[in-house]
């Protein structure tokens, strides 16, 4: 719907 | 664009996760990112997903070009693709 500019976030250590 | 072998998408409410199984490591996409991956791994340029997102979001097109690289950028980095 909104333009939200493309992001990609590192959350962490599955393991 | 393909992804690295061991890693693994999976759509979400809010766009993508992505698991590197070999290293553990995981990422979240949001909405504009799991759009902009999804069509670079069905065959589309970095230039043809620039110009889908500028049509679906024409009072932002200024600054897609700029956020789809600065993301792309992102994705090598991460070492989610392969360059």
């Amino acid at each position: 719907e909104m333009y939200e500019p493309p992001t990609l976030t590192e959350v962490g250590d599955f393991a | 664009m393909p992804l690295r072998p061991h890693m693994t998408l999976t759509e979400t409410e809010q766009g993508m996760v992505l698991l590197d199984e070999a290293s553990g490591r995981y990422w979240t996409l949001n909405a504009t990112g799991a759009a902009v991956l999804r069509m670079l791994l069905d065959g589309d340029s970095v230039e043809d997903a620039v110009a889908t997102l500028r049509r679906r979001h024409p009072d932002s097109a200024e600054r897609v070009t700029a956020d789809v690289a600065a993301f792309v950028r992102s994705l090598r980095d991460a070492e989610v693709i392969v360059p």
